[in-house]
């Protein structure tokens, strides 16, 4: 159907560029709008971690050995309050099955502050401070999603982990972006044997179950490295065996593109063709990028996660998603303290709200498709 | 269709050549040559080197040779079915994999079959019924399976099963089959077992399945030729499922076909956790001890497997649409 | 009632309105559209893109989009039978109208390369035609087909009749949709731009062979196209339509000689001519407005060069009788009946 300058809002739709055409269709898409949302909350959370966290994250609670998350409460024998406040653990070891058991005490509790003072600790290594988000009275402690064995608060640690989980899924695309623009770029650009070559490359990666070539190659990264060091290291292999979705879309993007008209007229007008892919063809699929690095996000994250589970991705004492999961391997230990799953919950909300946060890229990265 | 299954057949020779490049490196990765960890692994546990054994060794996998001379004996030797000892169990590589590498791939297998027929129906009543609420609910659900990692839905089935029916699960036999030699009766024994693993490797393959038929069902919906379809005269019904559902099938078949290795990927995580006799438990403490033959074996094979795969898919591809026999 | 022409009526569309829900808002592409197709008559309709000319052959046939609905009107078809059936209360998928799709009113459209599917033999879709339209058994429908596709001037037909779409060139598929729209003897054709897409050579054959099938079968055409020349050559009574309803009809010589609605006359200037001086082509200035928002009173006032002021932004133009049978719709005209 074609448009007619009309009303003031026809007109706004006639000239807008091509980012406005696709931010009018994403906010349509209102699930991708919260999922966005969350992101955001999740990304601050892990920027500010050690604010956000009540404790650090290496931290043993003499006689918290896997206590169980306690419960918020608003309303007690003083009627509600506005004030959260938890109430006391306490706890015994069973000397039958030596298994401590925990039981709330209603007698004593412990108010909930915001901006507490609390354990020291470094933000991003610069600023010494005490602050924390939120913490309980002096001789409390709050455990929101429980302890883990060696009695380490695991809501701290979930949201510590969320630094490194989440910051291996930008740093492991990143570096798969780059590959797979270059060789997707190239691939499709220029087409003939050169395509054909990378193209086969690309065929031979995939049909590699990813997994076990994953394990090959963490594993044989050197047990003494830094932890650093091996951080850096597992992104790159992901990111190795991971670019070829993104050499894909790229290559099917320019492909198209290149036999696009304004390419031909660059091109008959004597451009050069490192500017006619810089400056013609990069933006306009830019978008369908986006999309797609969207999506590779949350791949990097489960590879992570798995590698980690297994033990041959990230070693303790750095904490991620998939280290603390990796505590969970047991069934029995599920059994016991069910509460160690949390952490997955947290790769489940993070992999599906970017799902639907790339869907909702897709479907705007093509505005004049409907 | 013979010279497309031909064509397709020597594409496979440069395709098996990196792979085994790609397996050799794996084998080499660790620092040191596995021989020199075999020794020390004997020493430590007391055990008195044998000279002419290790010479023998020495030669048999051309140590201290060029690499590409250790890699033609090496592949040489794995053309002919020997893949290496393992210095951990002191056993043939091919004795320790080929059991399992069977399991694993059967079980990957009767994962496809299941994400195929849970994702075939759904896929298409969510584009049929788009906007409903059962196309949002098997959107929701998609988007879940799609999130979550595999050993996590096996850790809440156990627990689930644990917990409520009292059941452990885990393992493939039941325990008077686990050191049993093959017979019907431990084949239908494991039959009773492969649900779990099953629905749990099948889970996050479904999903892809359900959005890749309900996007393109989608477009193909919208296509000149329905119309054309309908202006004939046909049944919505008929019509849905002669043409669209037909050219969506088109895309499904190969994306079941790149599946494959993600499949195999997916069971030997959950194989890890629900402890398996498949390759996953294996390969991982494989990899761990440095056992790399072992290791490097079972990459080897898995690859050979799923080139294999995708060759099968491509022809089962090349069957459901013309427009490639004919190419 | 009989036609304009004197031809007894076949399909009798009154006052249609169709409406599509959308993201956007509701779209009208169809506005009180009134039009007569007579018993082997061909009538060609003609507009720009968008104006709604396809999807009112899309009500005919009841297969609109799910979006869109028939809000008003009535869309009569006289029966082989001699009774008549109004296709707006007959539900879309009902045995009824399928019958009449295919059986009486056959369609094809403008796109040769996708209007086949892919992935099915073009005998398996003719037969497919012919199985459900007649009680022909699968070797009948088969040799039927064969025929058919011989009728239309395909070579070898018993060996193209097992080849898939794609290795028939576009003019060989055109061919190939006419024989399938054909096969089960409907009485009247709906042509959608069915020359459009092709090479300019191909279209006067393809144009000639539906000529030559209409007097072969006595079969009403419905021909819609935004070429003038292919109107010229094909029909006898002509429908311009503007966003969704009719605002000029005539005989094809009344049109062509003596064009009426500014909005008519604007399109008969645009033709090319080869005889005679050169002068630039002039085209119609502005913009289509879009289905979302028709322009009030007369919708072609925004763009027209002879607005007469007030009268024409408020007030919906009635159809003037001029002559014989040409009618127009505008406020420059008197009924001549009056």
């Amino acid at each position: 159907m074609t448009s007619i300058k009309k009303t003031d809002q026809e007109k706004e739709f006639e000239f807008a560029s091509q980012w406005q055409l696709i931010w009018r269709s994403f906010r349509q898409h209102r699930a991708a709008m919260i999922c966005g949302i969350i992101i955001g909350v999740m990304y601050l959370s892990a920027i500010f971690a050690p604010f956000v966290a009540p404790y650090d994250p290496q931290y043993r609670h003499r006689g918290f050995v896997y206590a169980p998350p306690q419960r918020v409460h608003f309303s007690g024998d003083a009627g509600f309050s506005i004030r959260p406040h938890v109430y006391r653990l306490t706890s015994e070891l069973d000397m039958d099955t030596f298994e401590r058991r925990y039981a709330v005490d209603t007698d004593v509790s412990y108010p909930l502050y915001f901006l507490v003072r609390g354990q020291p600790y470094k933000l991003w290594g610069l600023f010494r401070t005490d602050i924390r988000l939120f913490g309980t009275s002096e001789g409390g402690h709050v455990f929101l999603f429980g302890t883990d064995g060696l009695g380490r608060d695991l809501f701290t640690r979930v949201i510590h982990g969320g630094t490194i989980s989440m910051s291996i899924g930008l740093v492991g695309v990143f570096f798969s972006f780059v590959f797979g623009l270059m060789f997707g770029g190239v691939s499709g650009y220029f087409g003939g044997k050169v395509d054909e070559a990378i193209q086969r490359m690309i065929e031979i990666l995939r049909s590699f179950p990813r997994i076990p070539l994953w394990m090959a190659f963490s594993a044989a990264l050197p047990g003494d490295w830094s932890p650093i060091r091996i951080y850096f290291s597992i992104t790159l292999i992901l990111s190795l065996v991971g670019w070829t979705e993104l050499a894909r879309v790229t290559r099917g993007k320019v492909l198209s593109l290149k036999n696009e008209d304004f390419v031909m007229a660059a091109r008959i007008s004597g451009t050069s063709e490192f500017v006619i892919i810089a400056r013609h063809l990069i933006p306009s699929f830019i978008s369908h990028i986006i999309a797609a690095i969207t999506l590779a996000i949350p791949q990097m994250i489960l590879a992570e996660t798995a590698l980690s589970f297994l033990g041959v991705g990230l070693r303790p004492p750095v904490v991620s998603w998939g280290v603390l999961l990796q505590t969970a391997q047991n069934v029995h230990t599920v059994a016991m303290a069910p509460w160690l799953m949390i952490p997955g919950v947290f790769v489940i909300i993070y992999v599906m709200a970017f799902n639907f946060l790339g869907d909702g890229f897709r479907d705007a990265a093509d505005p004049y498709a409907n | 269709m013979a010279r497309f299954v031909f064509r397709r057949l020597l594409t496979l020779i440069p395709t098996l050549l990196v792979i085994s490049i790609i397996s050799f490196i794996v084998i080499q990765l660790p620092p040191g040559d596995w021989l020199s960890t075999y020794v020390m692994q004997l020493a430590q546990s007391g055990t008195l080197v044998d000279q002419a054994e290790l010479l023998a060794l020495e030669r048999r996998y051309a140590m201290g040779q060029p690499m590409h001379i250790q890699y033609f004996r090496w592949i040489s030797r794995v053309v002919r079915g020997d893949f290496g000892m393992s210095f951990e169990y002191g056993q043939p590589v091919r004795e320790l994999i080929q059991e399992r590498l069977l399991l694993t791939v059967f079980i990957s297998f009767c994962s496809l079959i299941f994400s195929w027929v849970v994702a075939f129906p759904i896929g298409i009543y969510s584009a049929v019924k788009q906007h409903s609420m059962g196309d949002y609910a098997a959107t929701f659900v998609g988007f879940l399976g799609l999130s979550t990692p595999n050993f996590m839905i096996a850790l809440v089935l156990m627990y689930v099963a644990m917990q409520h029916f009292g059941l452990s699960v885990g393992g493939l036999f039941s325990p008077e089959y686990v050191r049993a030699p093959w017979s019907a009766a431990r084949f239908f024994d494991m039959l009773k077992n492969l649900w779990l693993p099953v629905i749990i490797v099948g889970t996050s393959g479904t999903a892809t399945l359900i959005r890749v038929l309900r996007n393109n069902l989608l477009d193909e919906l919208q296509k000149q030729y329905v119309v054309t379809a309908r202006a004939k005269g046909v049944h919505a019904v008929r019509l849905t499922l002669k043409y669209p559902v037909r050219m969506a099938l088109i895309p499904f078949v190969s994306v079941a076909g790149w599946q494959l290795p993600e499949l195999v990927s997916g069971e030997m995580i959950t194989a890890v956790v629900l402890s398996l006799p498949t390759t996953g438990p294996l390969l991982l403490s494989a990899l761990l001890a440095q056992d790399m033959y072992l290791a490097g074996g079972f990459i080897l094979l898995l690859a050979v497997l799923m080139v294999i795969g995708t060759l099968l898919s491509d022809i089962l591809l090349a069957l459901v649409d013309p427009r490639i026999r004919y190419e | 009632m009989v036609t304009a022409k004197g031809l007894p009526w076949i399909l009798r569309v009154n006052d249609l309105y169709v409406e599509f829900w959308t993201h956007d808002g509701v779209a009208r592409p169809v506005n009180g559209l009134t039009l007569q197709v007579g018993k082997g008559q061909s009538v060609g309709v003609v507009g720009e893109s968008g104006c709604g000319k396809s999807v009112t052959a899309l009500s005919v046939l009841r297969i609109l989009p799910k979006a869109a609905r028939i809000s008003g009107g009535k869309i009569e078809l006289q029966l082989r039978d001699g009774s008549t059936r109004d296709l707006t209360q007959l539900s879309t998928n009902s045995n009824e109208m399928r019958r009449i799709r295919g059986g009486e009113i056959a369609m094809i459209f403008q796109e040769p390369m996708t209007a086949f599917s892919p992935v099915h033999t073009i005998g398996n879709q003719l037969c497919e035609a012919i199985l459900l339209h007649t009680d022909c058994d699968e070797k009948e429908a088969k040799e039927r087909s064969v025929e058919s596709l011989r009728s239309v001037g395909i070579p070898e037909p018993h060996v193209r009749i097992d080849e898939y779409p794609f290795q028939f060139s576009g003019g060989m598929r055109q061919r190939a949709m006419i024989a399938m729209a054909l096969v089960c003897n409907p009485r009247i054709l709906i042509a959608d731009e069915p020359t459009t897409a092709l090479d300019v050579t191909v279209q006067a054959q393809v144009l000639q062979l539906i000529k030559q099938m209409q007097s072969q079968i006595g079969l009403a055409l419905y021909l819609i196209t935004h070429d003038l020349g292919v109107i010229a050559q094909m029909v006898d009574y002509v429908y311009v339509m503007y966003l969704g309803c009719i605002v000029e009809e005539g005989g094809v010589d009344d049109i062509f000689e003596t064009p009426l609605h500014p909005y008519t006359r604007d399109l008969m200037r645009s033709i090319p001519t080869v005889s005679g001086e050169r002068k630039p082509l002039s085209t119609i200035g502005g913009v289509v407005p879009n289905a979302y928002s028709i322009p009030s009173g007369c919708s072609f006032h925004t763009r027209c060069k002879d607005m007469q002021g007030e009268v024409c932004r408020s007030e919906r133009p009635a159809p003037r009788r001029f002559g014989e049978s040409h009618r127009v719709s505008c406020v420059l005209y008197e009924d001549a009946a009056r």
